[in-house]
């Protein structure tokens, strides 16, 4: 392997990116405006959320239920619901398709003289399913109490000894982050396409540069990219309230090195594609479909095979975006260490460096075959 | 004793179940200027892939300079100059850039690669694009950049695949020239260029069709094979096709007939057809044809390959 022949080809990659001010503003800027997204969705809504509760009717003890409601809080002594009594004849209907309230509690009496409830909400909305959830939890313990029963075993939430997210905004701004560093699978596909569809690969392949060479080329230009993508994008959450509790180095080091394994699937994608057009289309959907089975967006089940150091591997543990995505939540909304993820980096730098390598072979025996 | 510095040795390549080349062996000679001619789709440039290890054969072997070029063998690879029949540049890459760049990927170091693509710029008129982003320049100075990547690097063997394809007339006679000025340079040429060159320029010429090798030996051996003599092209105002008759009439003045594809031009060689002209046209109409327009030319690779095939190269 020759250094200057990767240089020069990084080189090149570089020059040509910079050549392309449109598609280079497109990708640097690319990952900072979902960050954005992410604010705009969820920047202001907190983590702890209080539900807003309407009550209508009355019943034996009802003022006992309804303090009971007021007074369930969250582990840092938010209160979970706002409850606000409402007239009956208010139109309740429409306050809960417009989400001015997530549920109505109607209370009555029942013929045996017991307090009866009804909860009433818009099923399409997830601010229902999760308030429903939190008012089951305190009414059916309320109503065992009533009726001398003894009580369930209620949740306690014990902290892992990291922080939790502030707002919602903190929690999915990792997952969001790996989203965007994934989208350089197809970024770097599109280069070995463009290559193919333009003959210039077999420019390159007479001459004496190797496919290794070429991948370590477009390697470094790529990471040069990523490097500035991921920089941007932390600059870019942090401005607009990202609450960080860990290491920012740490966790742009997560970043470069699931960079890097994104630029090495893309490169072996390049085994599968004819031309940048294929490169697009079929690296976007590998991107995709990592984002989601690595828990970027919501926990992805995925089968357990085996423990090792302690850590569970699981099914979807060979893409280094998911040890990226724990690494990432860990450091940033937990405040761990290296020490306390150095597992997950590990993995992510070696799962990125197996599909580099594995990129390579292919893509050479593909181009040996043709 | 001539040294073999290009060898092809049974090649094969099969796509898709069509036979590309077939069974064909070669053999290119140091110093020679190889002319490998065929009509579209005969299978040229996928022998020439073959031959420049863009491309693994099915069958056979390529030697150079007596060694089998191995797919990986780059050593082997850099000693070969491309230049493809598409434009294969990087656009986002000024002239200057993309020479020296391939230049330092062939192993030469920075200062000869940068003195090698100057000089191959001036002499192909690109000059003053040298800084200018070759996705900028017209299709002629495409073309010609196109040449200069594949003799950036010196190579010992050129392989010029088509240079003039989509060229417009001046263009073409740019290139040409260029292309013509090689042969004094280079030690090895092999080419597909158009016949008149091949014919003017080419030590030898190959000559395939449906991926096969039909001849191959010097442009004047091949003519002869074709017969000695110029060439009378004789349209026939009653359109009368009758090959025997025209033979038979003609049989005392030693020539030989044939009817071109169409049908409406007899074609007759004869040893000093233009100084028999009169008794030829002559011996025709008492025969019953009626000569049009006359054409006399001399022999070219054109004939050799209608004897060889039936058809022209440039269908």
């Amino acid at each position: 392997m020759n250094l200057q022949r990767i240089l020069l080809t990084a080189h090149k990659s570089v020059l040509e990116t910079l050549r392309e001010p449109g598609l280079l503003l497109f990708t640097l800027l690319l990952p900072a405006f979902f960050m954005l997204i992410n604010y705009v969705g969820y920047g202001t809504s907190p983590r702890e959320n209080s539900f807003p509760i309407w009550v209508t009717g009355t019943g034996p003890n009802a003022e006992a239920l309804l303090a009971r409601l007021s007074a369930e809080q969250y582990a840092n002594g938010r209160p979970v619901f706002a409850i606000k009594p409402v007239d009956a004849t208010l139109d309740v209907d429409t306050a809960l398709r417009d989400g001015t309230t997530l549920a109505l509690l109607t209370l009555s009496s029942a013929p045996d003289g017991s307090l009866a409830y009804t909860v009433r909400g818009n099923a399409l909305s997830m601010g229902f399913t999760r308030a429903s959830t939190q008012l089951d939890a305190v009414l059916t313990e309320w109503q065992n109490q009533a009726q001398g029963k003894p009580a369930y075993a209620r949740l306690v939430e014990r902290p892992l000894g990291l922080a939790r997210p502030l707002n919602d905004f903190d929690a999915y701004a990792p997952g969001m982050m790996v989203f965007a560093i994934l989208l350089l699978i197809p970024q770097t596909a599109t280069l070995l396409g463009r290559e193919m569809r333009e003959g210039t690969l077999n420019r390159l392949a007479l001459t004496r540069l190797s496919t290794l060479e070429l991948f370590g080329g477009i390697t470094l230009a790529q990471m040069f990219f990523a490097a500035l993508q991921v920089a941007l994008m932390f600059a870019t959450a942090l401005a607009l309230g990202f609450h960080n509790r860990g290491s920012l180095g740490l966790a742009v080091i997560i970043g470069l090195a699931l960079a890097f394994g994104a630029v090495g699937m893309g490169l072996g994608m390049a085994c599968f594609i004819r031309n940048d057009s294929d490169a697009l289309n079929t690296g976007s959907s590998v991107s995709m479909v990592q984002v989601f089975l690595s828990g970027a967006f919501f926990a992805f089940p995925a089968p357990t095979l085996f423990t090792l150091a302690g850590h569970t591997i699981g099914l979807f543990d060979i893409l280094p975006a998911t040890h990226a995505m724990l690494a990432l939540q860990q450091v940033l909304v937990g405040g761990a260490d290296l020490a306390q993820v150095g597992f997950r980096l590990a993995a992510t730098l070696i799962l990125g460096l197996i599909y580099f390598a594995a990129g390579a072979l292919l893509f050479r025996s593909r181009m040996a075959r043709r | 004793m001539t040294n073999i510095i290009l060898s092809a040795e049974g090649l094969s390549k099969r796509f898709n179940g069509l036979q590309a080349v077939k069974n064909l062996s070669l053999n290119v000679e140091e110093g020679e200027v190889f002319g490998f001619l065929g009509p579209n789709g005969a299978g040229k440039t996928t022998t020439i892939r073959m031959l420049t290890g863009l491309l693994r054969p099915d069958g056979g072997r390529v030697l150079l300079n007596g060694q089998v070029m191995q797919g990986g063998d780059a050593a082997a690879r850099a000693q070969v100059g491309v230049c493809p029949q598409e434009v294969v540049i990087w656009k986002k890459l000024t002239c200057l850039e993309q020479l020296v760049f391939t230049g330092q990927l062939y192993g030469l170091d920075g200062q000869t690669a940068r003195r090698n693509a100057l000089r191959l710029l001036d002499e192909l008129d690109l000059a003053e694009k040298r800084n200018s982003l070759s996705g900028t320049l017209s299709g002629g100075m495409q073309r010609r950049l196109n040449i200069a990547l594949a003799l950036v690097h010196d190579p010992r063997i050129v392989v010029l695949d088509e240079p003039e394809a989509g060229l417009d007339p001046q263009n073409r006679v740019g290139v040409r020239e260029y292309v013509q000025s090689l042969a004094h340079r280079k030690t090895d040429r092999l080419t597909t260029h158009n016949m008149d060159e091949a014919e003017r320029v080419a030590d030898r010429v190959a000559i395939i069709d449906h991926g096969e090798l039909l001849v191959l030996d010097t442009p004047e051996q091949l003519k002869r094979q074709v017969g000695e003599g110029d060439v009378l092209e004789i349209g026939l105002k009653n359109g009368r096709r009758d090959e025997e008759a025209a033979q038979a009439a003609l049989s005392s003045l030693a020539a030989n007939v044939q009817w071109d594809e169409a049908g409406a031009v007899l074609r007759v060689r004869a040893l000093d057809a233009v100084g028999r002209l009169a008794q030829i046209l002559g011996a025709l109409e008492a025969a019953g044809f009626q000569p049009g327009a006359v054409n006399i030319r001399a022999n070219t690779l054109e004939d050799v390959f209608i004897q060889l095939t039936g058809r022209r190269l440039r269908e």
